[in-house]
């Protein structure tokens, strides 16, 4: 169990979208953010690849372009990452948008907090929102 | 000093490159993103207090350990005090954040101090 074991100030929930083919698998998510599975700190980024398995299960799925132009949230996102949204939908892909949180953990923690962008041939992750 | 920092007494200063391999992480993505900026935080951002001590405190210190020990609380090992840098890192943060008890924090001081071992090898 990963216990949060201080006071941590300003909490903060940030968007991303995940556009892909099919779920994340932990084998592509290592290999695009570029870590080995030897590495001495690749527990993080495994405990980051399931809140963000999870957080898109928990995610909401764009299934058409009004669904994106009526984004209550489309201001979190750039029109470049807009335009590549339906693009995704013409070429059959799906779009998830979902959110992380500051509160719960060391991985979604620094989800939340680090402004990123993640692509590999299978799939496309944007955060750019997490400023912070 | 803050009961955050942390000091890291080196005789070696790895490059980013250096510091990236040995945590098996490639020079580019996510994963060189954020342990560039933890690289920063240890090697950009910190103070060496030596170079303080040498440059601004020598005459109102007697002795280097003096200084750190007066002036900063930090009271080292012989060994410790012998490293070239004594690295003062300010309550290091993001995946070193000891707020959580998975933090990398020492993970990554391992890997330095193999580093080091390595470089005096």
């Amino acid at each position: 169990m990963k216990v949060k074991m201080d006071f941590v100030s300003n909490s903060s929930s940030t968007s991303f979208v995940y556009i892909a083919r099919d779920m994340l698998s932990k084998q592509d998510f290592m290999a695009a953010v570029g870590v080995s599975a030897n590495s001495p700190v690749a527990s993080l980024f495994e405990d980051m690849f399931h809140e963000l398995k999870e957080r898109i299960e928990r995610g909401e799925t764009l299934t058409s372009v009004e669904d994106i132009d009526s984004l209550k949230s489309q201001e979190r996102f750039t029109s470049e990452v807009i335009d590549r949204m339906k693009k995704a939908l013409e070429q059959g892909q799906t779009v998830t948008i979902g959110s992380f949180s500051s509160e719960n953990n060391l991985a979604e923690m620094t989800l939340c907090t680090e402004i990123f962008e993640i692509e590999s041939e299978r799939f496309f992750i944007n955060a750019y929102e997490n400023y912070w | 000093m803050s009961d955050r920092d942390l000091i890291l007494p080196t005789s070696h200063i790895p490059s980013v490159e250096e510091f990236l391999d040995a945590l098996h992480i490639k020079p580019a993505g996510f994963a060189a993103q954020l342990f560039r900026a933890v690289y920063d935080q240890f090697f950009s951002w910190s103070k060496d207090l030596r170079v303080e001590y040498e440059r601004y405190y020598c005459v109102e210190y007697p002795t280097f350990a003096n200084y750190l020990e007066l002036a900063h609380e930090i009271y080292l090992e012989p060994a410790e005090l012998g490293k070239v840098y004594i690295l003062k890192v300010k309550s290091p943060g993001g995946v070193m954040d000891e707020a959580y008890n998975d933090n990398v924090r020492n993970t990554v001081i391992d890997c330095i101090r193999k580093l080091e071992d390595g470089h005096e090898g």
